[in-house]
């Protein structure tokens, strides 16, 4: 490593962001031009002019790279999460449990079922006709209970 | 606020300004003499969806850059970054803008990076990140043909600044990153490490020292 130990008293700890201020271009006029008259002479701190602006450099050439567009699709599906309430994610985890398949064929047996043995004489010879609307509705809404029960799992 | 429409907001292009003057809901009237991200931030407190997504489009790459150099791995860097706005839309309803945005911001940030960097230490010492980055600059060395020779040139001296970089103590490097990429002042980077501006100053001169000597030979 190169020693760089100070030997002008501007490069004291307490002085030092004169220089890192001078060298980031951060330093008004009146101290800059003060500072480098100050250099033109001083040895030491044209050398460690020199070496900052090297680190200074260095650094710009460090480049970084930026995924905009999927970093935000990450974030908006991590908002989405938070947002949504602890007992949706029960729900959703219960739901995704179910499966529906082994609800058609017991629907359909059922609906067979009540065909041949119809609770209220539904395959009597002479049904009273207002209440075989009724009775369909009833079977009809019974299949659809039946469809959305819970019957089996994945 | 709508979280739907907050993260539809979200890969908007046209994105509204806060008009200062007419101010909405609680706040706005303070928010007049605040920086323009502070005023933004008190708007998603009051439930402004599109001004989430601002916050994030102007702030996003800053962020990422940041972490990229304090942990110095993209995907990392991008998880926490991605952390760092989850938080911010947590804290919305708290957030009071006593201070500029970006310190608020910068401070996540940066606390985010030391615990990961402090978990990371336990598994992986510097010597050793030292060793492999050397050996790894070697293998490029030996691996590419002549004619690349300008491009091994600057993946090699890339490669010694990352490690100059990684060698620094962590606040020292972060002290440097904000100084020297966000541009901060000596003030800001005090409030966002916890420190007094001396004591900033004081992180930045051993720093730049170490970085100096370090990078010296490409003088």
């Amino acid at each position: 490593m190169k020693d760089l130990r100070p030997s002008c008293p501007l490069h004291s700890e307490e002085h030092a962001s004169l220089l890192l201020d001078y060298c980031a271009r951060r330093l008004d006029p009146d101290r800059k031009a003060a500072l480098e008259a100050h250099m033109e002479h001083c040895a030491a701190c044209q050398e460690l002019r020199s070496a900052q602006r090297l680190v200074w450099d260095s650094l710009d050439s460090w480049e970084a790279s930026d995924t905009g567009w999927e970093f935000n699709q990450r974030l908006q599906e991590r908002l989405r999460q938070e947002g949504r309430p602890a007992w949706m994610d029960s729900v959703s985890t219960w739901r995704e449990g179910i499966s529906w398949k082994p609800a058609v064929p017991l629907a359909a047996a059922l609906a067979l079922w009540l065909m041949v043995f119809p609770p209220n004489g539904f395959n009597s010879s002479k049904p009273s006709a207002p209440q075989q609307p009724d009775q369909l509705e009833k079977v009809l809404e019974d299949v659809q209970m039946l469809q959305q029960l819970p019957l089996g799992r994945r | 606020m709508p979280l739907r429409s907050v993260t539809l907001m979200m890969s908007g292009n046209n994105l509204p300004q806060p008009a200062m003057a007419n101010g909405v809901g609680k706040g706005m009237a303070v928010a007049a003499t605040l920086d323009f991200d502070a005023t933004l931030m008190l708007r998603v407190r009051d439930g402004c969806a599109s001004s989430y997504a601002t916050l994030l489009e102007r702030h996003r790459t800053p962020v990422i850059h940041f972490l990229f150099r304090m942990v110095q791995n993209q995907a990392i860097a991008e998880e926490l970054a991605q952390e760092v706005f989850l938080r911010v839309y947590r804290s919305r309803e708290k957030y009071e803008a006593s201070a500029k945005f970006t310190t608020w911001l910068f401070r996540i940030a940066t606390n985010l990076a030391f615990n990961w960097l402090r978990d990371e230490k336990g598994r992986k010492a510097q010597d050793s990140l030292q060793d492999e980055t050397a050996s790894n600059a070697t293998k490029k060395l030996c691996d590419r043909a002549p004619s690349v020779e300008s491009r091994l040139v600057y993946e090699v001296k890339l490669e010694e600044i990352r490690v100059a970089i990684g060698l620094l103590p962590e606040k020292q490097r972060a002290a440097v990153l904000m100084h020297k990429y966000e541009e901060m002042e000596y003030s800001q980077i005090a409030k966002v490490l916890g420190c007094s501006e001396s004591a900033v100053k004081s992180l930045l001169f051993r720093a730049y020292e170490c970085l100096r000597a370090r990078l010296a030979h490409y003088g």
